[in-house]
């Protein structure tokens, strides 16, 4: 054992205090610099917010600051992290291969060894071939003369010219969201105005769209006001279905006179305004006397129909067939009407189609949601009633059935004239029925998807065949797809089928001499 | 202190005379040449993987040549039985007719022996050579025979051919200090061994060092200190290799199965003692760590299942590990 000479020791030990001291320096350094950008930040945020107009709170405030900013940086500068730390850092960047970093390790040790000591002595007559300024070069950051110039002019601009950054009002953008409001609230509610009255039981909603436009009534008044809305409009919606049947059978029932096939095929067409033109055509044609017949049939297709509509026509059902001049005038004038009521139906109808009442409420009503978020399971309610609607629209407006060529064939049963009974020539009954279709289909291999898909359409199949194609092209594909083997397992797979095939082999071929 | 440079200095002149002597025979493979006279001086045995006709056995004969040590060869094949190595007992009649037994020593009882293509063997003879590489002894009956300093084993197997090979068990291939790798020669190697093996005369290396200078060598390897922040360095690159564990490295976790033992670490912390000293370093840095680091460590890796499927290399994961793995912390 050989002791270390106490000049090698303090000699490492003071550079590496030095190096320790410098690399201190410069985390300081950095730290200050980036405190200096922080400063400038605070003063922009001063001067904005109108703390920089009050002395008092200006004063605090960058008091606070600088000696949090100093006080940290005096931490980070008195603070080692240890001398291991700058013998590490020496090492690396002078690169001595650990020189220090084990003479250091073996300083803190109880027993050396000569070798140790030896190392330890090494490292020392290394230290002062070294300086401080090769290891760690005082190392202002780039960044820090720039934060320092930005600041200074900062702070003389703020102090010399106190208007040249101007105060934010912070209310201006609290009005701005205030007037923002209305506006997009008044939109939805003059949308709101377009739709279609109903007499008189749309004056809740009016009183409601009133209300939202006065601002006086609370979010949630609205939201219930709007859902009172939905059920009236609701209940004022035109039974699209009952009513298309209607029209169908009184068509039906026209088709038998020949003079009022016009108005059969307007009917038939949807044609309000058409069949309306036709009404009051015959209210002219009145006197004449070919009229009255078409006024008969008329009257028959009605009381044949019975439609729900007999508002429309209850006057005309009340005709006794006089023709008195006083009679054809109440006639003529009650068929005007009818045509009247006829049109606004249609118009009715019209804009039933084309504005959605129900999507518009919708609409407005998420518009104030998005203002009142407590009411949202309210909004939620009266969306599903609107969805529940549009599903019924949809469900009138679905397709018509499977087209079948249904054709009607004579009797040609004759009597002979010896008393015999003679057949005519044979008639075929040109129906097919959709079991018989669909056999036939099958058989052809050729079997069209709507035929499949039409029942699942008109929802009357317990299965969904309308996912059957899809499933049927997916199991093709799956079962023609081979088995993936990933790559790195293929010769393990390989070997293993081979050692069977070698089994087996060696296991037929007694079997096979046998 | 004089006494010390003077250690060094003669450390570095001994080996430089033995790499001379070597390379007057062997073209190029500097680094194995290295490889083995690490494992020489650190008391360790060497293991040489490499195809055939790269120069491995002629690289043992060589070095056993300079090195003026009692050599044996044993050619390892599937016959070969543990008596066939460690010796046996043989009936000895006295000329007064009186029959003892007498033990009869095998190849091993050498300084430098070469296992040639041990995998060869079946474990069972392998397994003969697991006491005389570890304890430096031979056990036969009750009797134990101490093998005489230095006992140094150099082994060398075949990648390729492994049909009726027998893999070298974990316990044998961690008593192995080094597994170095023979790559092929380069162009200009490949004209030099030209010049050298196809003419009347053939280079012959001659003896540069004895028994004792060898074990002085291998006092002085012992005696260079490592300090405690590069030996947890070597320890934290050790451990980056145990798979499920909190140093562990994520490809370790991946592919392996079991990773070094602590004679891993041993063997990097002496294989950096002799490069510290090749570099007239009195101290071992990390950078002499890292020069042992994948000869030292990579036999003593075992791949599980998804490294052998992917045929993962031992070195790439330790070149992920020693990348990854940082020198003593700021």
């Amino acid at each position: 054992m050989q002791s270390t000479t106490p000049t090698d020791r303090s000699r490492i030990v003071d550079f590496l205090e030095q190096v320790d001291r410098r690399l201190r320096l410069n985390d300081g350094l950095v730290y200050l610099s980036r405190g200096l950008w922080g400063l400038i930040a605070l003063l922009v945020l001063l001067k904005l917010s109108g703390f920089w107009e009050r002395p008092g709170a200006r004063l605090t405030l960058l008091a606070i600051y600088g000696v949090g900013l100093v006080g940290y940086v005096g931490y980070r500068f008195i603070s080692s992290r240890g001398l291991s730390r700058a013998a590490v850092i020496a090492d690396r960047r002078a690169v001595l291969h650990d020189t220090l970093t084990s003479a250091h390790a073996f300083l803190g040790l109880d027993e050396r060894t000569k070798w140790m000591n030896y190392q330890i002595g090494r490292a020392a007559e290394l230290t002062e071939k070294l300086t401080t300024d090769q290891i760690a070069p005082t190392n202002l950051p780039g960044y820090f003369r720039p934060a320092l110039g930005v600041g200074i002019a900062l702070f003389a601009l703020l102090y010399w010219n106190p208007t040249w950054l101007p105060e934010i009002d912070s209310s201006l953008l609290l009005s701005r969201v205030r007037d923002d409001a209305p506006t997009t609230m008044k939109d939805h509610l003059d949308e709101a105005e377009t739709l279609p009255e109903e007499q008189g039981e749309l004056t809740e909603l009016e009183e409601a769209i009133e209300s939202l436009k006065s601002q006086d009534l609370e979010l949630a008044a609205i939201l219930g006001d709007l859902e009172l809305a939905q059920e009236v409009l609701a209940a004022s919606q035109v039974d699209m279905q009952r009513l298309e049947m209607d029209f169908d059978q009184i068509a039906a029932n026209l088709d038998a006179s020949a003079t009022l096939s016009e108005l059969s095929e307007a009917l038939k067409a949807r044609d309000t305004e058409g069949a309306a033109e036709h009404l009051r055509e015959l209210a002219n044609r009145l006197s004449e006397t070919q009229s009255h017949e078409e006024l008969q049939a008329l009257l028959r297709a009605l009381s044949k129909a019975q439609p729900e509509q007999t508002d429309l026509f209850e006057i005309l059902e009340g005709f006794d067939g006089e023709t008195s001049d006083q009679g054809l005038a109440e006639m003529a004038q009650a068929l005007r009407n009818a045509a009247d009521q006829l049109g606004q139906l249609g118009q009715q109808v019209a804009s039933q189609q084309s504005v959605e009442p129900g999507q518009e409420i919708a609409t407005l009503e998420s518009s104030l949601a998005q203002h009142q978020e407590n009411n949202q399971a309210t909004q939620n309610a009266v969306g599903m009633k609107s969805d529940e609607m549009q599903m019924a629209q949809m469900q009138v407006d679905s397709s018509s059935a499977l087209p079948l060529d249904v054709g009607l064939a004579g009797d040609n049963i004759g009597s002979g004239g010896s008393g015999s009974e003679e057949q005519g020539e044979a008639t075929s009954l040109e129906v097919q029925l959709e079991m018989e279709l669909l056999e036939k289909a099958v058989r052809n291999e050729s079997v069209p998807e709507e035929i499949f898909e039409r029942l699942s359409r008109e929802e009357k199949s317990k299965l969904n065949y309308q996912t059957v194609q899809q499933m049927g092209s997916y199991a093709k594909e799956k079962v023609l797809t081979r088995e993936h083997v990933p790559w790195q397992y293929r010769s393990l797979v390989k070997r293993y089928f081979m050692s069977i095939i070698a089994k087996s082999n060696s296991k037929a071929e007694p079997s096979q001499e046998k | 202190m004089i006494g010390i440079e003077n250690e060094i200095s003669d450390f570095r002149e001994r080996y430089d005379l033995v790499q001379q002597e070597v390379s007057r025979v062997i073209v190029g493979h500097q680094d194995i040449t290295s490889g083995i006279m690490t494992c020489l001086l650190t008391r360790g045995h060497v293991l040489l993987e490499g195809i055939p006709g790269l120069g491995k056995t002629k690289i043992v004969q060589t070095l056993a040549d300079v090195l003026n040590l009692k050599f044996n060869r044993i050619q390892f094949t599937p016959d070969l039985m543990p008596g066939d190595i460690i010796g046996t007992n043989v009936v000895r009649e006295t000329d007064l007719g009186e029959k003892h037994l007498d033990f009869q020593h095998g190849p091993i009882f050498c300084n430098l022996m070469l296992a040639d293509e041990i995998n060869r063997a079946t474990p069972k003879s392998q397994s003969a050579l697991l006491e005389a590489m570890q304890e430096r002894s031979v056990s036969v009956g009750n009797v134990t025979y101490k093998l005489e300093e230095p006992f140094f084993v150099m082994a060398t197997q075949n990648p390729i051919e492994l049909e009726g090979t027998y893999p070298l068990p974990e316990a044998q291939m961690d008593r192995f200090l080094f597994k170095l790798k023979i790559v092929y020669p380069s162009s200009d190697e490949m004209h030099e061994i030209m010049e050298r093996t196809t003419r009347v005369e053939e280079p012959a290396a001659k003896s540069v060092l004895e028994r004792g200078e060898v074990l002085d060598m291998r006092k002085t390897v012992l005696s260079v200190p490592i300090a405690k922040p590069v030996q947890d360095y070597a320890i934290r690159l050790t451990l980056a290799t145990h798979p499920n564990a909190s140093q562990s490295h994520e490809l370790t976790n991946k592919f392996v199965r079991f990773g070094a033992s602590p004679r891993g670490t041993q063997a990097l912390v002496l294989g950096g003692k002799v490069q510290a000293l090749l570099h007239d370093r009195a101290h071992v840095s990390c950078a002499d760590i890292r020069a042992v680091y994948f000869s030292a460590l990579r036999h003593r890796i075992l791949l599980n299942f998804e490294g052998e499927a992917e045929h993962i290399d031992p070195d790439d994961i330790l070149k992920e590990i020693v990348e990854d793995v940082p020198e003593p912390r700021e």
